[in-house]
């Protein structure tokens, strides 16, 4: 059992004088008011991109990929980018979740919620890419080994993109259980306060029933400490199978053994940078300051600063490396990466995911919203840009100088990408309308130790002498 | 399954609600159930209830992903077909640990979230009955289900003298079946659901 | 007696008239049957009987192929004897055109000629083939093909033709009557015409060649009282100088003096010997990339080149030199010296060749090779070559007499003088003054659509007919294929004019040879002994060759050229810094008359790698000038700029090309662009016409190919060149392995000693032990294996062109080709590296390795791509997804996909890829019967690439097979190794310790023999053997490893 003391020392997680119910009132207030103008403005923006993405990916299914850009030196360009750079987004999520959860840090329940749902969505549209990047969208399900009649074939499994198949499949699955087996009470909250007909019966159902017996409590933490056990190895997992794409192949910039980690970290450096940008929309759209306070904020934008840190460091390793081994391939490549025709899109990686992070180091700067926001977006575009170094700029100078090109996007490839921004605003909208956005029960959970209103009750606490205090919590024992 | 007659008490705070569990323990009313807005860490204990061994199916699952992985791609590739596919070998293992993981994880994680499920008795459109609509909000809901040699008057006033700030006697389903939860159970008409005086 | 008449349905009651007639002929309509009489009248003949056939069956190779719905195929109604569906046949004849000559194989499936292929047994060509050649099938199939006699664009009947022609001939009174040809070598053609001479005696022949050799025809008779050209012996010559003369690429015959060529740049490495080539030229040419020095120099230098050349030998032998404008260029008389002592090393096995129009210059060259004594070792009088016969000042008087209404008719057999004569547009102009003028030619080009009548000839592989490349030297020509369309051999015209009772061209090519050729070739045939002239004729028809029984020993020719006014009469060179412009013929053009081939028209140029265009070649050093630099930043971009240049006062635009080898105040253009829309749907506005800037230089009598004084001035605007390879440098990384005949000669080991201490730290087997996996598959059977020696590999490029033909490869035409979808199989890359003046040149065929440990196919997630037990690295398209990683993980770049439907073969209605006329033409019915039925054609969304032609090697397996023994070496061939005319490509199966390829890695070359990134040990099957310069070290620039951080 947990001990009802924290000192006072760490800030208040959870801002003004709350009550449970007061809590409740706060989280669940969106759900049952109609949302805001800017709501509604978000989310028909969402739904337009999303039209447009749709139209892109049709015209180039019927046309045939050669709408893109792509040619028969750079092969892959935008498509997997954005797929990897979703999936790493789609890394925060879990990670707040279930690692942070282990660690027992107590700031993740403000934003895990928020940051799952975001997961799911980052790896939905992720998996579009993949599916509609293949020539022959139709014959697609050749990649299932379901036994069939010729002879029978199966897939390669040895195929790095077998293993992404994998990966990422499960890995949605995991996060999606993970999410909605926490959303599961607060959802019952929602129901049992419902007073229209139609939200008591959809939440009845959402709810499946939940009423909140100890031994359901009981299994529910264990539920979710597994969960966490098996998504932390997962959502590390996730991303180095995404890296051994490239990593087990055998062109320059992508034989690299260290992608896996480098992945990784760039993975969560990307994804904190998203639910910074969401989180802080967010809790200005729903008034959710005092649960997502600026110590969360902090918190995560010193994570930015240490894995945009990792990630320099792996720049440098891959740089040493180039060099250090001798091999003519990996050295020309990198030389053609800085000093190539596509000199700007290194500078632009190296600036906006290595320098800009540094400016981090300023207390002022961790806690200042707008600036954060605006970081939280330059290391965005930092992390794609990444993806599309590695990528693009080695496939386009590698082994034979003969067959070097390059490589300029066409629209179809662009209105894809618009397309799964689409998606994903849509889904993020509607979570934020119908589900309460910050998990209701963690909150509770928490709030007689980090409440702001309750850190003043720990004052005489304080003031006892350590044999009382022992006595006390020997006391609160006798329960067990 | 049965409808059953309660006596519900509802308190405010963690600490009177642990206080109250030892006291109903020693005071042998049949306890029917602790309903609390979040978990409540010691309450099982307090309640004496056993730990769950949900992990330990988790584990179990995890492993019967692990053999479908490697039994699956090593019939697939070693038996089924034999192609040569780069040069490599028809049982290639180390090629086979990404996939073998994931598996393992996704069977562990899948069959758990199952078991939870069917072990909490919930599902989508699964109903029971809601002692009180605040148990899911701010208030920790005692309910003790009335005997033959329990009547409604005693349970109450051993509620009220443990502090509860509400209390009634309420019939209700105590298990779980198929329903809407926007709508009254016929049982729920027939039972009056009286409140009991607090002086 | 029974008179009971029972009647079946009232119309046999009442007996209508119709119904007699119908009973009477059970086909209401006439059957496709092949009627003796009037063929040409029949509204369906055989040949559209057989038309429909071929098409039919390669729709349904198609349909079956991929995966849209199968449509019916026609069976034979009944089967020709010799035909049997599904199984090719093939037919000795020959590729002859203005003069290009080249004895082939004829490849027809199910009566529909779909490959050709080089004809072993000519001593000329032993098999080699050229782009053209190979190209030449498609030009079969050609859309713009006129397809009926024509009177002023009319459709009309051969009869009526006839007749109006003869009524034409009859009446011309005085004006007398031109054939203007261009350069026959078919001697009974020639025989017909001067039959028509006799039968209208005021009617002349003129001969006119689109790119001129009247210098040197000239020089010639001047020298050896013979108007000709001697046969060339580039095998017997150590020491050979090329003068601007590209005689590997398209000067007289490439095909053959390629093959020669090769003879002495193969080394053996137990006894290293190679010739020594010196170029001197004004433009790059595939003859001069070749050259182990070479010299980059003005035209207008020429003359002084050729003359110092003389004096420097000259000194050398003592004998007197000639007065002349001296050369002042101090790296020129450099180059001047060292060739001239390497010639002199060589008295007797020298030769120099000059592709200069000028008489003079041809005559000093002469002068040059008499005193190097190669007048019958290395140049051969014994029989002369009939390649080219033009004379320019003939061309001048045709056109002379046509302003002078001297003549009354002109009839034109495959010349095009309204497009490439210099003056076309006077050409034109008095076309108008000719009452009868005649075009023979296959299409409605420049020329044919100023002519009162077209008569169109039938295209070479529906011909009958024979050709003499060279005195005593014969071949045969036989269709393959019935005429598709009413179009009639221009022999047979000929003959019908002049009366002749025999018309048909087959039994007047037979009596022609029976009476001149039998009778000294009757005994060429041992097995025959003397054969009885059928016998003869049959074995004749099947070798496609004639040749003497004995090669005639080769003889000198007695001299008198005037060596001091050849001197005098050169021209001198022009200003210092005044840019000058050379134009030339480039390796797929040529002089034009291929334009509306799509399948040349997207061979990348083997020197610059462009595609689709014409455009003027700079310096870097003249670029930087004009503000064109390439450097590494937009060397990419396919937009380049567009330059104006004033040449003899007329202007034109051309996209810039900037071209490292280029002396920096000269420039070079192609010829044969700019074709007028009529010539075919590709044809039209495909670059820009640079014939009318050739000048005529009335005192040489002869057309120069170069101007002076020209300007350049680079325009705002961008133009986008199909592009195919736009870095040269290869970086200096261990792809390509040289070294100089010297180092080679001291050392073979050397070459390879690094790489073995490298493997060495390995373990005993690099394959096996440097690897995680052991090497498990072994190939019981056949492995197949293929060594490509760069030595002998000209970048003639006619192997992409074979393998297109043979792969059914698909044309994507310029804008694909500009964003790098070529489909290609098989390219070659062109490497520069040295000195960017004047840098050494290497080219290295790149096709699929099929790697033992081949890296596409592991990441191939649906297993779309494996490996077969004879090592081939087989690709299921109809497995595959297209996923494209395979592409990536590729280190050699050799896969292709399939980015747009490009052939029709699409899951989708109307989604085919119709951007460029070439994707229009290469999709019409007509075009498509040249697909090779037992290739599938590739749908949309699929991966493809070289399968070292598998189809091929399973026929080979299949006919050993049948014959019940082991594959023999040298049976199974590949399309690119039967294409090349210097047996560049050895191929076959490398568990057969006979087997060439084996013999060339383990004994004979193992020394040379390398694996291009060997360092990935992706282990291919394909080995390359080192490129071997036959140069000073200290003139040998080997390029350091650049860009390792």
């Amino acid at each position: 059992m947990s001990l009802k003391y924290e000192s006072t020392v760490r800030e208040p997680l959870i801002n003004g004088d709350k009550t449970f119910h007061q809590v409740t009132e706060d989280i669940i207030r969106p759900i049952e008011t109609r949302p805001g103008k800017l709501w509604y403005v978000g989310l028909t923006l969402s739904l337009c991109l999303l039209a447009f993405g749709i139209f892109s990916v049709s015209w180039q299914v019927y046309y045939g990929v050669g709408v893109w850009g792509e040619n028969k030196t750079v092969g892959w360009a935008w498509d997997i980018t954005n797929f990897v750079w979703w999936v790493g987004i789609g890394h925060a999520g879990t990670l707040i979740s279930a690692i942070l959860l282990l660690f027992r840090q107590g700031w993740r329940t403000g934003v895990n919620r928020a940051a799952e749902a975001m997961t799911i969505f980052a790896v939905l549209c992720a998996g579009q890419f993949p599916v509609w990047h293949v020539g022959r969208i139709w014959d697609v399900f050749f990649i299932f080994p379901y036994p069939n009649s010729r002879g029978p074939v199966w897939p390669n499994f040895v195929s790095p993109l077998m293993w992404d198949v994998f990966a990422v499949s499960t890995y949605l699955t995991v996060s999606l259980l993970f999410w909605y087996s926490g959303l599961l009470p607060d959802l019952a909250s929602v129901r049992d306060r419902a007073r229209t007909k139609i939200r008591k019966w959809a939440y009845g159902i959402a709810s499946f029933g939940w009423t909140g017996t100890v031994k359901n409590w009981q299994r529910h933490e264990a539920l979710s400490l597994v969960l966490a056990g098996l998504a932390t190895p997962l959502v590390l997992s996730v991303h180095s199978v995404v890296s051994m794409d490239f990593a087990t192949s055998v062109i320059p910039g992508w034989h690299t053994t260290i992608f896996p980690p480098y992945f990784v970290a760039g993975a969560i450096f990307s994804g904190f940078a998203m639910v910074q940008t969401l989180l802080i929309l967010t809790r200005r759209i729903l008034h959710l300051e005092d649960y997502i306070t600026l110590g969360h904020i902090e918190a995560m934008n010193k994570i930015i600063m240490l894995t945009g840190s990792i990630v320099g460091i792996a720049y440098m390793t891959e740089l040493f490396d180039a060099w250090y081994s001798g091999n003519f391939g990996e050295g020309g490549a990198f030389w053609w990466r800085i000093f190539g025709p596509y000199w700007w899109a290194y500078v632009m990686q190296i600036t906006c995911n290595v320098v800009s992070p540094q400016v981090f180091w300023f207390k002022k700067l961790r806690r200042n919203v707008p600036f954060t926001f605006i970081m939280a977006i330059v290391v965005n575009i930092g992390m794609w840009m990444e993806r599309f170094v590695i990528i693009v700029l080695s496939l386009y100078h590698d082994w034979l100088p003969s067959s070097w090109s390059y490589y300029t996007p066409r629209w179809p490839e662009i209105g894809f990408f618009l397309g799964t921004f689409g998606l994903f605003f849509t889904g993020y909208f509607l979570f934020a309308k119908y589900f309460p956005v910050i998990a209701l029960a963690e909150i509770k959970a928490l709030l007689k130790t980090s409440g702001e209103s309750y850190k003043d009750k720990m004052e005489p606490i304080e003031e006892e002498s350590t044999a009382q205090f022992i006595q006390q919590a020997a006391h609160a024992h006798e329960g067990g | 399954m049965a409808i059953k007659n309660f006596v519900i008490g509802c308190f405010q705070d963690e600490p009177q609600i642990f206080e109250a569990v030892k006291k109903v323990r020693l005071s042998g009313f049949k306890l029917h159930d602790v309903y609390t807005p979040y978990p409540v860490h010691g309450l099982d204990k307090a309640m004496g209830l056993r730990g769950t061994s949900l992990h330990t199916a988790g584990f179990v699952y995890g492993l019967l992903g692990t053999l479908t992985a490697v039994g699956g791609m090593g019939f697939c590739t070693a038996i089924s077909w034999q192609l040569n596919i780069g040069g490599k070998p028809h049982f290639p293992l180390a090629a086979f640990i990404p996939i073998t993981f994931e598996l393992t994880v996704l069977f562990a994680s899948v069959g758990m979230t199952m078991t939870f499920c069917w072990l909490n008795q919930i599902m989508p459109g699964v109903k029971k009955h809601i002692f009180h609509h605040r148990q899911t909000d701010d208030l920790f809901v005692v309910a003790i289900e009335l005997t033959s040699h329990t009547s409604a008057v005693e349970v109450s006033q051993f509620f009220q003298s443990l502090g509860a700030i509400e209390i009634s006697e309420q019939r209700a389903e105590e298990g779980w079946w198929y329903g809407n939860f926007a709508r009254q159970e016929p049982y729920q008409e027939a039972g009056l659901t009286q409140q009991a005086v607090t002086p | 007696m029974n008179q009971k008449k029972y009647w079946r349905g009232l119309e046999e009651l009442q007996d209508s008239p119709e119904r007699k007639k119908n009973a009477e002929d059970e086909f209401r309509e006439p059957l496709p049957f092949d009627e003796p009489q009037s063929l040409l009248e029949t509204p369906t003949p055989r040949r559209d009987f057989l038309k429909y056939l071929g098409f039919s069956i390669t729709a349904a190779t198609v349909a079956a192929g991929c995966e849209i719905q199968v449509r019916k195929a026609i069976p034979y109604l009944v089967k020709p004897e010799e035909i049997t569906p599904g199984v090719p046949n093939y037919y000795a004849s020959t590729y002859c055109q203005d003069g290009d000559y080249c004895p082939i194989l004829i490849k027809t499936i199910d009566g529909r000629p779909i490959k050709v292929e080089g004809n072993n047994l000519s001593s000329l060509t032993a098999g080699g083939t050229s782009a053209r050649v190979q190209a030449s099938v498609l030009s079969l199939y050609d859309t713009a093909r006129i397809r009926y006699p024509m009177i002023n664009g009319e459709e009309t009947t051969w009869a009526t033709l006839d007749k109006m022609v003869l009524q034409g001939l009859g009446d011309l009174g005085t004006g007398s009557i031109v054939i203007l040809t261009s350069s026959i070598i078919s001697p009974s053609i020639q025989q017909a015409i001067s039959d028509f001479i006799v039968k209208y005696p005021q009617a002349r022949q003129v001969t006119y060649d689109a790119v001129s050799y009247s210098g040197l025809l000239m020089a010639n008779k001047e020298c050896y009282g013979k108007q000709a050209i001697p046969a060339y012996h580039f095998d017997q010559a150590r020491c050979i100088v090329g003068l601007d003369c590209d005689f590997l690429g398209t000067w007289l015959s490439p095909v053959e003096f390629a093959r020669q060529y090769a003879v002495n740049r193969k080394i053996r490495q137990d006894n290293p010997r190679m010739s020594q080539h010196f170029q001197f030229e004004s433009n790059m040419s595939l003859t001069g990339a070749n050259a182990d020095y070479r010299y980059v120099h003005k035209p207008s230098q020429s003359s002084a080149i050729a003359l110092a050349l003389y004096n420097a030998v000259a000194n050398l032998k003592g004998k007197p030199t000639l007065a002349g404008e001296p050369l002042t260029d101090s790296r020129l008389t450099a180059g001047i010296q060292k060739t001239a002592k390497a010639l002199g090393a060589q008295e007797g096995h020298a030769l120099v060749v000059s592709g200069s129009n000028n008489p003079h210059v041809q005559v000093i060259v002469n002068g040059l090779n008499e005193m190097l004594g190669s007048g019958g070792r290395t140049l051969d009088w014994s029989s002369p070559l009939n390649y080219r016969q033009g004379i320019d000042q003939d061309m001048e008087q045709v056109l002379d007499d046509m302003a002078a209404d001297r003549v009354g008719a002109l009839l034109v057999y495959q010349v095009n003088p309204a497009y490439d004569y210099y003056r076309s547009d006077a050409f034109r102009v008095n076309m108008g003054r000719v009452k009868l003028s005649i075009s023979f030619n296959e299409r409605q080009d420049e020329t044919t659509v100023l002519c009162k009548y077209a008569a169109p000839d039938s295209h070479y592989l529906e011909s009958w007919g024979d050709s003499s490349p060279r005195q005593g030297y014969f071949s045969l020509q036989q269709p393959g294929i019935a005429p598709l369309f009413k179009t009639r051999q221009f022999l047979e015209s000929l003959l019908v004019w002049s009366g002749a009772a025999q018309t048909d061209p087959l039994p007047y090519i037979q009596d022609y040879w029976k009476k001149n050729i039998y009778p000294h070739y009757n005994n060429i045939y041992p097995q025959l002994g003397n054969a009885d002239w059928q016998t003869w004729w049959d074995q004749s028809l099947q070798n496609g060759v004639v040749e003497p029984k004995v090669t005639p020993a080769a003889v000198a020719a007695h001299f008198s050229g005037n060596m001091a006014g050849a001197a005098a009469g050169l021209s001198p060179a022009a200003a210092q810094g005044s840019l000058e412009i050379v134009f030339y013929e480039n390796v797929a053009m040529g002089s034009g008359k291929w334009a509306n081939n799509p399948w040349l028209q997207e061979m990348p140029d083997p020197i610059t790698k462009c595609t689709w265009d014409n455009y003027v070649c700079i310096s870097p050093a003249l670029s930087d000038q004009i503000g064109a630099t390439i450097t590494r930043f937009n060397e990419v971009y396919h937009h380049r700029p567009v330059a104006r240049l004033t040449i003899g006062g007329k202007d034109i635009l051309l996209p810039v090309l900037v071209l490292p080898g280029l002396h920096p105040e000269v420039m070079a253009v192609a010829l044969g662009y700019g074709r007028s829309n009529s010539t075919g749907m590709v044809a039209g506005d495909v670059g820009k016409n640079i014939f009318p800037f050739i000048s005529y230089n009335a005192q040489n009598q002869a057309r120069e190919y170069y101007s002076t004084g020209v300007k350049i001035v680079k325009t705002a605007e961008t133009y986008p060149l199909g592009i195919t390879q736009t870095h040269n440098s290869y970086e200096g990384r261990p792809i390509i392995r040289e070294t100089t005949l010297h180092d080679f000669s001291l050392d073979p080991s050397a070459l390879k000693r690094e790489e073995l201490a490298e493997e060495s730290r390995y373990g005993k087997d690099y394959s096996a032990d440097a690897t995680l996996y052991p090497q498990i598959y072994e190939s019981p059977g056949i492995r197949w294996g293929m060594s490509i020696d760069l030595n002998s590999c000209i970048g003639c490029s006619a192997c992409t062109i074979a393998c297109i033909a043979e792969n059914n490869v698909s044309v994507v035409g310029k804008k694909e080709v500009v964003r790098a979808h070529e489909m290609q199989w098989l390219r070659i890359d062109r490497y520069f590296d040295g000195d960017p003046e004047n840098p050494q040149v290497v080219f290295q065929p790149m096709l699929c390795q099929q790697c033992s440990n081949a890296p596409c196919e592991n990441v191939c997630p649906v297993a779309a791509t494996t490996h077969s037990d004879e090592g081939l690295n087989q690709m299921i398209y109809n497995r595959c997804i297209g996923t494209r990683y395979c592409e990536n993980n590729c280190p050699y770049k050799v896969r292709r996909f399939n980015w747009r439907d490009w052939n029709g073969a699409d899951s989708f209605a109307d989604n085919l890829y119709l951007e460029d006329k070439a994707n229009v033409m290469m999709n019409e019915d007509l075009t498509r019967m040249v697909l090779n039925p037992e290739v599938t054609v590739r749908s949309r969304g699929v991966m493809e690439k070289c399968t070292f032609c598998v189809q091929r090697l399973q026929d080979a397996k299949l006919v050993a097979k049948k014959a019940g023994r082991p594959l023999i070496d040298g049976e199974a061939v590949t399309a690119c190794q039967q294409a090349c005319p210097t047996q560049a490509i050895a191929f076959g199966n490398i568990n057969d310790k006979a087997s060439e390829v084996y013999r060339i890695r383990t004994q004979d070359q193992h020394f040379r023999s390398y694996y291009v990134l060997d360092l990935l040990h992706t282990l291919p099957s394909i080995d390359y053997l080192a490129k071997i310069r036959n140069k000073d070290p200290e003139d040998f620039f080997s390029e350091p490893p650049q860009h390792v951080l």
